[in-house]
Formats: C-alpha cells, structure tokens, sequence
C-alpha cells in the first residue's frame, strides 16, 4: 500500500512541477522603445512576464507591474519576427486598478484568417503597452505600438494554429512500398 | 513476418476464434473481433470470371423462395436424377475466416480491407452455398455530403429541483456496410472455400445472420453519467445492414460532450442474438460513439478514374495521411495489396491534397481488376477543431451558443474582512430553450485572487451575453450584507473588486 501511495505522491509532485515549468517567465528585448519606456517611466516597469497558458489559437500572459500610480491602460500586442503587430491576434485592454499588481492578457486569434494557406501562423514577440486613461492623447494610436504609452518588449515564439480552408492546398508525395515498387498490369 | 510464420499466427488465431464462439460466452467473441489479424500470404486459384451480383436476403429466417441459383443440379439425361437437398437451413456454427486469402506488405486489420465480421458462418446445409455474416463494427454516423453527425442534443425544461433541465442525446449508430463490401465479401469466400467440401456447391449468397430476437444494446462507461437504464431507448432493425437508433437522457450533458470528443469515446457492444443451430447464444459486436474518430469518418476511398485530380478533407479534421492502398485482384486468382507511402503528411480541416504520383503507374486507374483504392490516415488532435464541432452540433439543434461565465475575484474578501463571499448568478439564457429564467449554481468565495466557472449559458445566433449576478457577504459573525438589487451584464467574464462591492453593497460605500 504504501508504495502505492509513494507512486502516487510521485506522480502528484511530478504533475505539480509541470504545472509550474508550463508558466514561462518571458525574455525581456532591449529594443529602443523599451529603453525609452525604462528612460522616461523612471520608477514604473515590469518586473516579470509569464506565459501562463498556450494553446491552439490562445495564450495567456501575466504581467507583474510596479509603479503606475493614476488611470493607466495595459494593452498586448503579439508581434512577427519582422516586429509588425498581427492583425489577426487580439487581446481586450486591461484597465490597472492598483499602481502594484499582476494582470492577465488573453490573446485570442481571431477572424481574418480565411484565405491563408498555411495552417500555421508564427510569432515571436509580444509588446505590453501601458498608456494614461486620462491623457488628452491617450485613445491616439499611431501604429503597432502606442508610442504615446509604454511599451514593454518580450521574446514570446508561439506557433498558432489557423483553422483549415478551402484554399489550402497540400501536396503529396506518393512513394511505393516493397512490391509497389515492380508492380506489373 | 514470412509467409510461414503469418499462416502459422493465423491458424493460431482462426483456432482461437473457432474456440471461443464454440463456447457460446458473450464476452469472449470481443477478443476475437478485436484481434488484428495479419493478412495471411496463401497462394489460391480462383476462376477468371465469377463476378455475381450479390443481393442480400433482408428477411431474417426467410427461405430463399424461387430466385436461388441452383448450381450443379442439372444432370445428365442419361443418367438418374440425384436429388441434392439444397434447402436452407440458416446458420451453423461452422465458421471461416474472410480476409485468410489477402496477399499484402504490411499487415491490415480485416475491416480495413472489408467491412464484415472478419468470421462467416456457413449454413447448416452444406449444399444450400449459402453464408452468412455480421457488420465488423458500429460507428457514429457522420455524412460526408454535408458534413453532419448524425448525432443531436435535444434540451429539455429545466427542472425546480436543480435549475437544469435533463438532456437527450440521440445517435445513429452505422455498420458502414456497403454492396461492395458484400461483393468483395462474398468474392473472398470463394476463395475461402477453395480445396474444401463447400467448394463443390459454391456460394450462392452472403446473408446477413439472421436473429433469434432484437439486438440490445450495452455501454460500458455511460452509467457514470447517471444515466439509468429507463433513460436509454434502442431501436434496432431486423436487419444488421441497417442503422441503429439509439438515445438517452442525463443532467450530465457537458461531461457526456467530453466523453465524446476524448480519446476513448462512448463505447459497448451491439448484442446480436443470432438464430441457427449451434449458434452462439449471443455475439458482440463493438461499437464506438466518438466524433474525432476514424470509425466515424470512414475509409477515405478514392476512385481510380478521379483520385489523381486531387482529394478534399471534408472532415472538421485535420488528418495524417500515412498510406495508399490498392486491393488488386491478380492474374494467378488471388487478392494483394499494393501500398504507396504518404509520410504522414498532415491535412488541415476542409484542404485539398493534390498528389505527386508520378511513382504510381497509371494503367493503374483503368485497370480493370482494381477492387478499390483506399487511404489510411490518422485524425491530429485537435481542441478548436472539436470547439467548433460541439458548436455545430449544439447550435444545429437549439440555435444557440454554449457559452462559459467566468468570475474574477480581485481582493473583496480582503476588503470586506468577510469570511466568505456567495455569488449567485440567473438568466433565462441559462435555459437552453430560453423560456424562464433560471439560477446557476452559486459560487462560494473563500479566497482573493481567483478565478471561476460561473456556469454555462445559452447565446441565441447574434445575440449577446445577457445574465443578473448578486452578492452576499458573510462575516466571520455571521452577519450578512447582500447587494441591494441584481446586477445586470452582458460580457461574459465578471469582476468582483473593490469597486463592485461599493457599488452593489450599500454597507460598504462609506
């Protein structure tokens, strides 16, 4: 019996830290919108982001933030290698209700993929966009990434999954086997 | 596997077979149904040209009446008439196995290659020729046409017990069995009783084995769904060619749609309880209700004068293709399978495969002696793929979305200082027939900084989410402060913070 217990608190302990292995702490990138944001944020930042679950067509990121003291706006973006925002992959902006705290991102991926002929989508980066609610310049958006806000840069590689389409076309090579090879009419 | 040590394994399990339906156990027949039997490599002589048509007798018992061919009773005139009894005396236990005379590569599970009862009983008339078989399995229904399962839920009224109604699952389970099946079937048996006493008499037809009484039905892992037994109804035809209804009632729908889609499925056996002298007194035949499941799509066959223009994954799928086959009947008499390899190329959802078969010669696709071509493949996991299917089939029954409330508890209990928290949630979409506004289950709050299921319900077709939440707050005293009025909102996930609390609660918007 009681090596039956020890397989299963084996087992328990083993699910447990593959339950914590699968939150990803995410790679911060030191492009020149971050250094900016760390410039002129003073105080305020990001001290983790994790990737909390991934699936198919979703994933979830964590964000732990200090500092944002007033009405503040979290915004994610998931980006390409080329760092273009994709249109396609979506996520509802989170109103900050503390200056300290941890929020979630859902991304979602969403319509718009229809005609696309392969069936997976990769990225690579996700941006984490802080923007002031109540700036006469906040609801302004002048690209990918708000650059009246500050924006956070990380290394999220994630192959999404595109629904399958009449579009798509797959070609198959057909290779005989054994007696296939010499077959006769 | 040589040619020895295959036949050698198949006498060993036609041995196995021949014991296990002697011994008339229901149980044990499944372990020769589900045996993968190699295709055994024998060498036969079959005469050029035996194509018959092969038209099952449907009537279960029935005589054959005045159409029967009569082979081999036209004598000589100068010799006196030997009346041979060629009567039907419906079947014995006197079995053969069909796909015993299939050359091939690599091994095929029998129903790959035909879709019967890889074991045929012969007639308790050895000079009747007549044979008689059983569907290999049961699966799910699913029309390629159009893309349906022939599977549906129907919502009944909620209950004031639990707030939910019961829900009635109904499913068309199919043998899949086609004439050519029966042809090929039937074709294979010649073969079979090639060098044997039967041969002298032919085969006349292949029937299906007739029933002593209507067939049941057995689950193996519905009754964790809390389905009793007057909740099931089984409507099965006299004839084993034909579909068989079935459908039953549970409160437990949403785990029931999960059985459905995980990788084991709803399954049992259909018992048949066949007539005959020395007959088992019952024979299983499993079946498996599982949407993403290659039982329930079939075998993806391809024509011989079309294949080459391409190929559509119709399934809600994507698919892995690993190999096709040719069943070619050769010159020397006998079958054999040609087997091209296809790397397991994935196929999404709704894609057309276009083929590089430059190596495959293309007499091929005019030959005349093609039994069939076929693809093996395997069906890629997939969660968005089986969303949209639980949608479809949901929706093509209630015209409505399932949709999932979440809560988000921020830090109330902190604030409050309460013990505990209750979140009480109703909305007439909660009922999937949308006639009265019902409760879901409350939500017991102990703890700050999580999430949960607030229930499940049903949007109409461009509608929007549309529920009332309430709060109480217990103190440790037992003291209770509860919302002056129900909240109303239409976005599916809900926040409970600080700043709800102040605003429902009047006790704490000091």
């Amino acid at each position: 019996m009681s090596i039956i217990n020890n397989i299963c608190l084996t087992l328990f302990l083993c699910f447990m830290l593959q339950t914590l292995w699968a939150q990803e702490t995410l790679e911060p990138v030191e492009d020149a919108a971050s250094i900016l944001s760390g410039i002129l944020g003073g105080d305020k930042g990001i001290s983790e982001v994790r990737l909390v679950t991934s699936t198919e067509q979703g994933a979830t990121v964590e964000v732990d933030y200090k500092g944002f003291k007033g009405n503040y706006q979290l915004r994610g973006l998931i980006l390409n290698r080329l760092k273009k925002s994709v249109e396609q992959i979506s996520s509802e902006p989170q109103q900050l209700t503390k200056a300290d705290g941890t929020i979630e991102l859902r991304f979602q991926l969403g319509p718009g993929t229809e005609n696309y002929t392969n069936n997976v989508l990769e990225t690579h980066f996700v941006a984490i966009v802080f923007s002031k609610t109540d700036s006469i310049l906040s609801g302004i958006d002048l690209g990918d990434q708000n650059v009246l806000g500050e924006t956070y840069l990380y290394k999220m590689n994630k192959r999404w999954r595109v629904g399958g389409n009449e579009s798509m076309v797959v070609t198959v090579k057909l290779t005989p086997f054994k007696s296939a090879t010499s077959i006769q009419p | 596997m040589n040619a020895f040590n295959i036949k050698l394994v198949a006498t060993c399990l036609f041995c196995t077979a021949l014991c296990i339906f002697s011994t008339a156990q229901p149980g044990g027949t499944i372990k020769v149904r589900r045996t993968d039997q190699p295709v055994i490599i024998r060498s036969v002589k079959l005469p050029p040209s035996d194509r018959v048509d092969v038209r099952p007798d449907r009537r279960p018992g029935s005589s054959h009446g005045g159409t029967s061919p009569n082979p081999g009773t036209s004598v000589p005139e100068d010799r006196p008439a030997v009346e041979v009894n060629k009567e039907r005396k419906g079947p014995a236990n006197i079995t053969f196995t069909l796909t015993n005379e299939i050359y091939a590569d690599q091994e095929f599970e029998s129903k790959d290659i035909v879709r019967v009862f890889n074991t045929v009983y012969r007639d308790g008339n050895n000079n009747s020729g007549y044979y008689y078989f059983l569907p290999a399995s049961y699966s799910l229904g699913w029309l390629s046409s159009t893309g349906e399962y022939e599977f549906s839920v129907a919502y009944n009224a909620a209950t004031e017990a639990d707030g939910r109604g019961k829900t009635t699952v109904t499913a068309i389970l199919e043998p899949g069995l086609g004439s050519n099946d029966l042809r090929f079937a039937r074709e294979l048996m010649k073969l079979n009783v090639k060098g044997k006493p039967e041969e002298k008499y032919g085969v006349t037809e292949l029937i299906s084995v007739p029933m002593a009484q209507s067939p049941d039905v057995s689950f193996t892992n519905l009754g964790q769904f809390d389905v009793e037994a007057k909740d099931i109804s089984i409507r099965a035809p006299s004839d084993l060619t034909e579909p068989i209804y079935i459908s039953f009632s549970t409160t437990r729908i949403d785990d029931l749609m999960g059985m459905f889609f995980n990788n084991i499925g709803l399954y049992g056996d259909v018992i048949i309880y066949p007539a005959g002298e020395g007959m088992p007194s019952s024979i299983r035949i499993p079946f498996n209700l599982k949407i993403d499941d290659r039982g329930t799509f079939g075998q993806f066959d391809l024509q011989p004068s079309s294949w080459r223009s391409g190929w559509q994954n119709k399934t809600d799928y994507p698919v892995l293709l690993s190999r096709m086959n040719v069943l070619r009947k050769e010159a020397s008499g006998e079958y054999k399978i040609y087997t091209w390899q296809m790397g397991d190329k994935e196929v999404p959802e709704k894609a057309t495969v276009q083929f590089d078969a430059a190596l495959v010669p293309s007499w091929l696709d005019t030959h005349p002696n093609v039994v069939k071509m076929w693809m093996d493949y395997t069906i890629k996991a997939c969660n968005t793929c089986n969303s949209n299917v639980k949608d479809k089939i949901i929706r093509g029954t209630t015209g409505s979305r399932v949709n999932n409330i979440e809560v988000t508890i921020l830090s109330p209990l902190e604030f409050t200082q309460a013990e505990l928290i209750k979140i009480k949630l109703r909305s007439v979409q909660a009922d999937p027939n949308a006639r009265e506004k019902i409760s879901l289950p409350t939500l017991t709050v102990s703890k700050d900084g999580v999430t949960m299921p607030g229930g499940q319900i049903f949007i109409p077709d461009g509608g929007s989410p549309d529920f009332e939440y309430f709060i109480q707050v217990y103190m440790s005293d037992g003291t209770k402060y509860e919302s002056d009025t129900w909240k109303k909102s239409e976005d599916l996930e809900v926040v409970i913070g600080t700043t709800q609390i102040k605003e429902m609660i009047s006790h704490f918007d000091k």
